[in-house]
């Protein structure tokens, strides 16, 4: 082997070892930490969203960009803002939290809402339905949606 | 390092609460945020990272020895919204909603809160107004929107609502009541959070359509609006636009300028004086196809 080609080698095997380093540093697993989090497709909201995150999903960090985060969650892949995650189980809710010791608050540790909202609702005789069609419609925008909202711009 | 990283990230956290309909209530508004939106001037919501992520407010007191946290502000927008889409209808136009979401998300990018759960709808009613609850659910009455006459006054109502939101209003609404009465502290436990909970949706469903925010609130949802209006490239006098539309427009058309203090005037003009001789995209065509593809 030549003096040249083993130089090569060297660097290579730096980058390679550099890469793998840089990697393990990204290989964090974070947890949700808000109720609700779009995994976005690009580090703008003004884009389509992968998926739907909530409070507890668990996230393993690929890079850092910023403050963003761009994460697998399962077999998909995108953006959150860094502060939408964060170590240890999910936030729960405090009024469950308030209730340490009855079943209620086990499911507060798992990092879950009780859906007080939906218990209000029976309370007062109301439906969901109208909430449960509006996000639903609010979150099903494709990126053909977008592509066309975008195309329209400045019109 | 890492812990300096999170206190860094949730500094940077925006608070999602709010709600907004008509005239006026408690005292609050902005509240000093740890940090902002950098060139935006934007003050953001108090996050201070602790245990579960609470909020930290720490002479707020009410609803419990317990900061509310996340999930619950997001229970409370959810009892907002169920309460909307009760009194009037979701509009079953799946393109008209996709659009208001696309103008709102277009906002979403300068909260600093892209990934946040921002929900947007369209209430099928001709009343004019616009609502929101606590963590990002926004609606706006199909009304105002037949009443608008380009994008950048329907992006400065909704940016009004989000503004709401920004500022945590309807949380703090929450938190100043103190929920707590008396003979509760007799109930069980379950109970007593039940009865806390259904408590705190009723004094915000009140308040985001009946009683409705206080000049403070109203002036910081304004200001914030203007704001983002500013950073999303929108023509900042929208908001004002449609305010003075409405009015024009009076009571005829069920039009309430969300917030009768202060005077639907002195908003305008406190609007007017914020945006300056600033200009922006109106993108009047776009809104004229998506209204016209609604037949509104």
């Amino acid at each position: 082997m030549t003096g040249r080609k083993k130089t090569l080698r060297t660097i290579a095997a730096a980058v390679l070892a550099g890469a793998v380093i840089t990697g393990a540093a990204f290989a964090e697993d974070v947890v949700v930490k808000l109720p609700h989090v779009g995994l976005l497709a690009q580090k703008s909201g003004k884009g389509p969203r992968v998926a739907e995150l909530k409070d507890g999903d668990k996230l393993q960090v690929v890079g850092k960009e910023g403050t963003w985060l761009r994460v697998k969650a399962g077999d998909k892949e995108g953006y959150v803002q860094a502060n939408s995650v964060g170590t240890g189980q999910g936030g729960g809710s405090s009024f469950n939290q308030m209730i340490a010791g009855t079943s209620e608050a086990s499911s507060a540790a798992a990092g879950k809402g009780l859906g007080e909202a939906l218990k209000y609702a029976q309370t007062k005789g109301m439906s969901t339905a109208g909430l449960d069609r509006m996000i639903a419609l609010s979150k099903s925008l494709t990126p053909a949606d977008w592509e066309k909202f975008n195309s329209q711009a400045g019109k | 390092m890492k812990t300096t990283k999170t206190i860094l990230a949730a500094a940077i956290l925006c608070g999602l609460v709010g709600g907004c309909g008509s005239g006026g209530s408690s005292s609050g508004g902005g509240g000093g945020g740890l940090g902002g939106i950098a060139g935006t001037g934007i003050s953001l919501g108090q996050f201070i990272p602790g245990q579960a992520g609470q909020y930290a407010d720490a002479g707020v007191k009410g609803l419990s020895a317990a900061s509310m946290n996340e999930t619950d502000e997001d229970e409370l927008g959810r009892s907002v919204a169920i309460a909307a889409t009760n009194r009037w209808p979701v509009l079953d136009n799946p393109n008209l909603t996709k659009y208001v979401t696309m103008v709102g998300l277009s906002l979403a990018d300068a909260t600093g809160k892209p990934d946040g759960n921002w929900v947007f709808g369209v209430l099928d009613t001709p009343d004019v107004g616009a609502y929101s609850g606590p963590n990002g659910y926004i609606m706006v009455t199909r009304g105002a929107i037949q009443l608008m006459q380009d994008e950048s006054e329907l992006a400065g109502v909704l940016a009004h609502e989000m503004g709401h939101v920004i500022d945590r209003d309807g949380f703090k609404t929450v938190q100043t009541a103190n929920l707590v009465g008396a003979g509760m502290e007799a109930a069980s436990a379950a109970d007593r959070r039940v009865a806390m909970f259904n408590q705190a949706s009723d004094l915000l469903v009140n308040t985001v359509f009946s009683s409705g925010w206080n000049q403070g609130q109203e002036t910081g949802a304004d200001t914030k609006a203007v704001q983002l209006l500013i950073a999303s490239g929108y023509d900042p006098h929208g908001l004002a636009r449609f305010l003075q539309r409405m009015q024009a427009a009076g009571g005829s058309r069920g039009a309430r300028p969300f917030g009768t203090h202060p005077g639907t005037g002195d908003r305008i003009a406190h609007i007017s004086s914020q945006a300056g001789g600033r200009g922006g995209a109106t993108n009047a065509d776009r809104f004229a196809k998506a209204k016209a593809d609604a037949k509104l």
